[in-house]
């Protein structure tokens, strides 16, 4: 044995401590600065093409997993399939409430939030109570009567060919045309308008209750406005943007590949 | 061990002082310290730093305009996406934010903030936002929410819906004979010269409808009735009534799961102004504040 390497015990043991420490600093901040660089890459890209370039999808799954458990789960849900006891979206359906479901959308709804306070959020539409005083009720809105509510709760059924009472469907569709002024935000064939956040009524998927009449017919007395947290103050830029791309995944392979 | 041997077994000894390893030591942790310092300092936000952030597309003295803002008024004016647009679609659009910010930097240095009445406006409504940011990020626990359920339990409930065909008495009866007219009604028959109001004529009303219609003497005697029922003689605007129930649903408590997001935006809505209050008391403590002497 060549006696020239031999190093004491205790020496080689420093020395290795000292090399493991080192490797360590050396491995966090090969970490930090690749964890920079990936958040650069997230937030200089066109958010558009982050679904489409696998190396961004990749940082922003990775990234945007755990911020969407620590931020939106708590409501949405762990795998995004929404919350109707809460009026929290299903977010792995292709229905969307606000905009056409773009990253970009879906940051802004991160940033700014829905009815949140702020004023870049989206808060222009809000579901009145009819079943109130009029002075409780937004400027412009009449209160409806039990049977106008019914009435329009059978033109809602009628939609998916559910109505029970087909002359009361009939009085409900010009209560929703006219006086109800349902049509402002859900538009006159019902289908809503994601411009403004009225959700389409004529399809089978519900924001709030389970599309029974008793569950219609409360959402009109009582009025509806959810409201998602704006996350601007509080988040960092590259786990917004991470965290959007995340959720407009969801509906797709990809989202649902980077849930499990 | 031969000699060289030796030296190499030396050079392991780390508890063994040498000046030349100290140094190097010492300088490597000076380097890096000043590096570390550096990167922290430079990257910091609201640091004057050499280059423009990513989240940022620029910074104009200093205050950033940010990219999600830029992506936003891109698909705004031009409907298309950062990808899509043109050099001369990004440059307009980025020429236009610079402008706003500085015009916005502008009007506070001439003071428009504390002159404009609609600046001041929005001002006192950002200021009192982000006061209460935090407390609208922040998700209540469950146990929070049912303790303010319970606690304002009346908020939470379904407007009760009645019924109620308004008999109207003849002028002029006294208590004794309109209580006979009122037993008459009662046994399902009406007796001549009874009236029936036209209150009701489209069926059941809510109850703050019926409150506005019936008077608050008359839906105070209707509402505690049964279906069915019918209410002694109420005397109410000079006349005697007598109500007969067809239809009182009462208010129904609603639980949580009903009423979830006006639950959240009340208790939300509750800490807010609570906060704000405490705002409002520390910025005034903390002012110099002079009242004139006629309005102390």
């Amino acid at each position: 044995m060549n006696k020239r390497f031999l190093i004491p015990r205790s020496r080689l043991r420093n020395a290795i401590g000292i090399a493991v420490l080192m490797s360590a600093a050396a491995a966090a901040s090969l970490h930090q600065i690749m964890r920079r660089a990936d958040r650069a890459a997230l937030l200089l890209a066109d958010p558009e093409v982050l679904l489409t370039d696998r190396r961004l999808s990749l940082i922003a799954m990775r990234r945007g997993r755990p911020v969407y458990l620590h931020a939106c789960a708590s409501c949405h849900g762990e795998n995004g399939q929404g919350d109707r006891s809460r009026g929290a979206p299903d977010l792995t359906d292709q229905e969307h409430l606000y905009g056409q479901g773009h990253v970009a959308e879906i940051e802004r709804i991160v940033l700014h939030g829905i009815r949140s306070g702020d004023t870049r959020g989206w808060h222009l539409s809000s579901m009145p109570a009819f079943a109130r005083r009029p002075s409780e009720v937004e400027a412009g809105i009449n209160p409806l009567s039990p049977a106008e509510v019914q009435d329009v709760t059978q033109y809602l059924l009628s939609l998916r060919q559910r109505q029970t009472d087909g002359d009361a469907a009939k009085r409900g569709r010009l209560i929703f045309t006219t006086r109800g002024a349902c049509y402002d935000c859900h538009g006159e064939d019902a289908k809503g308008d994601t411009a403004i956040g009225g959700p389409n009524l004529g399809d089978d998927i519900w924001l709030h209750g389970d599309g029974s009449a008793a569950s219609i017919a409360q959402s009109i007395e009582a009025g509806r406005a959810g409201v998602c947290p704006a996350f601007g103050n509080s988040m960092d830029a590259g786990d917004v943007r991470a965290v959007a791309a995340f959720v407009a995944a969801m509906p797709s392979q990809l989202g649902q590949g980077a849930m499990r | 061990m031969t000699q060289m041997d030796a030296v190499d077994v030396q050079k392991w000894r780390l508890l063994r002082p040498g000046p030349r390893r100290s140094l190097f030591f010492a300088a490597t942790g000076a380097v890096l310290g000043l590096a570390i310092a550096g990167y922290g300092l430079f990257t910091a936000q609201g640091t004057r730093i050499a280059g423009v952030s990513p989240e940022n597309v620029a910074l104009v003295n200093q205050v950033p305009i940010l990219r999600s803002d830029f992506v936003a008024q891109l698909r705004a004016v031009h409907d298309v996406s950062l990808g899509d647009a043109t050099p001369k679609q990004r440059r307009e659009v980025l020429d236009s934010m610079i402008r706003e910010e500085l015009y916005v930097q502008r009007g506070l240095e001439l003071g428009r903030a504390t002159d404009d009445v609609d600046v001041r406006t929005a001002l006192v409504a950002s200021t009192e936002a982000s006061t209460v940011a935090d407390v609208l990020v922040a998700m209540p626990t469950d146990r929070e929410l049912t303790e303010y359920h319970r606690a304002h339990a009346d908020r939470y409930s379904t407007e009760g819906s009645i019924q109620v065909d308004d008999l109207l008495l003849p002028v002029n009866e006294t208590l004794e004979t309109a209580a006979r007219l009122r037993d008459t009604i009662s046994s399902g028959d009406r007796p001549a010269g009874v009236s029936q109001s036209s209150l009701f004529a489209n069926g059941p009303e809510y109850y703050f409808a019926a409150r506005i219609h019936l008077g608050p003497v008359l839906f105070a005697a209707a509402t505690p009735l049964e279906r069915g029922q019918t209410s002694p003689p109420v005397l109410s605007a000079g006349r005697w009534h007598v109500l007969v129930i067809r239809l009182n649903a009462r208010p129904r408590p609603l639980p949580i799961a009903e009423v979830y997001d006006r639950l959240l935006g009340d208790l939300r809505r509750d800490k807010s102004a609570r906060l704000e209050e405490a705002n409002a008391r520390f910025l005034r403590r903390r002012a110099d504040i002079q009242i004139a002497d006629d309005l102390q």
